[in-house]
């Protein structure tokens, strides 16, 4: 997305966070078909010297939050994104993030995340699967 | 403990009122940037150790990631509205064969392919067939599907016939009668 798309979607307020903090970033979208307005959100920062991507933040819009959500597998569909950006990058799928400590266990569980000391990480096999499973093409 | 609203941020949803596992199924919370100096050496041994890993893969593992590399910009190109004459089916074979760090004859020798045939393929002087495809899909046990290689084909085809004004002119003395429109 350009700097003039995640400033209007900022201000819609359709989704949580300030995203024109990410305009530095790799930002995407995701859409529906027939749907105008993104569902999810995500920051992406690529990491050259360390052969990785980190999820910096990633958000769904306030309608598919909890259990009345309208749409199913937003989050999963993009960290499968992510992953596959990881692979064509050549880094082996390798994906990270920094999780709030509470949820840790939802990531790992949900996404098969594997846990180290500061961060979650997937790579390999694993980015492999949640492609096949939210994001084939 | 659940994370709390920030009205500084100005976020419109009250996360207390969701469960955990709700909140990770809706989202990834920014990232919060190590403050000591403990914490800062800490992420920094984390990096480390991950190029030391990522460096220190064996040949075979550099292969696979190399090729699994092509599938996904493969992939990606197919997926995509762009096109780019270079990235046409003979670029993307003449990768998967440099990314085994192999011979084109190898390679042809692998499937069961004439040399020179091969090289056609790889010089765009000859349309590959389905059963080519099909071979290079099974050749790579299945990481890059036939289905990509052949959309990768149609992709070229399909420019060709979008910007081919050779064969319209061509062709134009054969239409005899054109239809009119006001």
């Amino acid at each position: 997305m350009d700097t003039k798309g995640i400033a209007r979607i900022n201000k819609s307020k359709r989704f949580d966070f300030n995203w024109n903090k990410e305009k530095q970033y790799e930002v995407y979208k995701l859409t529906a078909i027939g749907v105008d307005e993104p569902l999810g959100l995500m920051s992406l920062k690529e990491r050259p010297t360390d052969y990785a991507i980190e999820i910096r933040l990633l958000g769904v819009s306030f309608e598919n939050i909890g259990r009345a959500k309208q749409y199913q597998r937003i989050t999963g569909c993009l960290i499968a994104l992510a992953c596959e950006k990881a692979f064509a990058i050549g880094y082996d799928g390798y994906v990270c993030l920094k999780p709030k400590t509470e949820l840790k266990d939802h990531y790992i569980t949900k996404y098969g995340f594997q846990s180290t000391k500061l961060f979650l990480i997937t790579d390999g096999k694993n980015s492999l699967k949640l492609i096949d499973k939210y994001y084939e093409t | 403990m659940k994370p709390k609203t920030s009205k500084k941020l100005n976020n419109p949803t009250d996360f207390s009122k969701f469960s955990n596992e709700e909140l990770a199924e809706a989202f990834i919370f920014p990232r919060i940037e190590p403050k000591t100096a403990k914490e800062k050496q800490e992420e920094e041994a984390f990096w480390q150790e991950r190029r030391t890993s990522f460096e220190n893969r064996t040949p075979k593992q550099k292969m696979y990631t190399k090729l699994l590399q092509l599938k996904f910009q493969l992939e990606e190109y197919i997926g995509s509205n762009q096109y780019e004459e270079v990235l046409n089916f003979g670029y993307f074979l003449n990768e998967y064969v440099n990314r085994q760090e192999k011979q084109d004859k190898e390679l042809a020798a692998e499937i069961d392919v004439k040399p020179d045939v091969f090289s056609q393929y790889l010089n765009n002087h000859r349309k590959p067939t389905k059963k080519f495809v099909i071979r290079l899909e099974l050749h790579s046990n299945g990481m890059i599907p036939a289905i990509s290689w052949f959309k990768l084909l149609q992709k070229d085809k399909e420019h060709d016939i979008i910007t081919d004004k050779a064969i319209r002119k061509e062709e134009s003395k054969h239409v005899k009668r054109r239809l009119e429109f006001a």
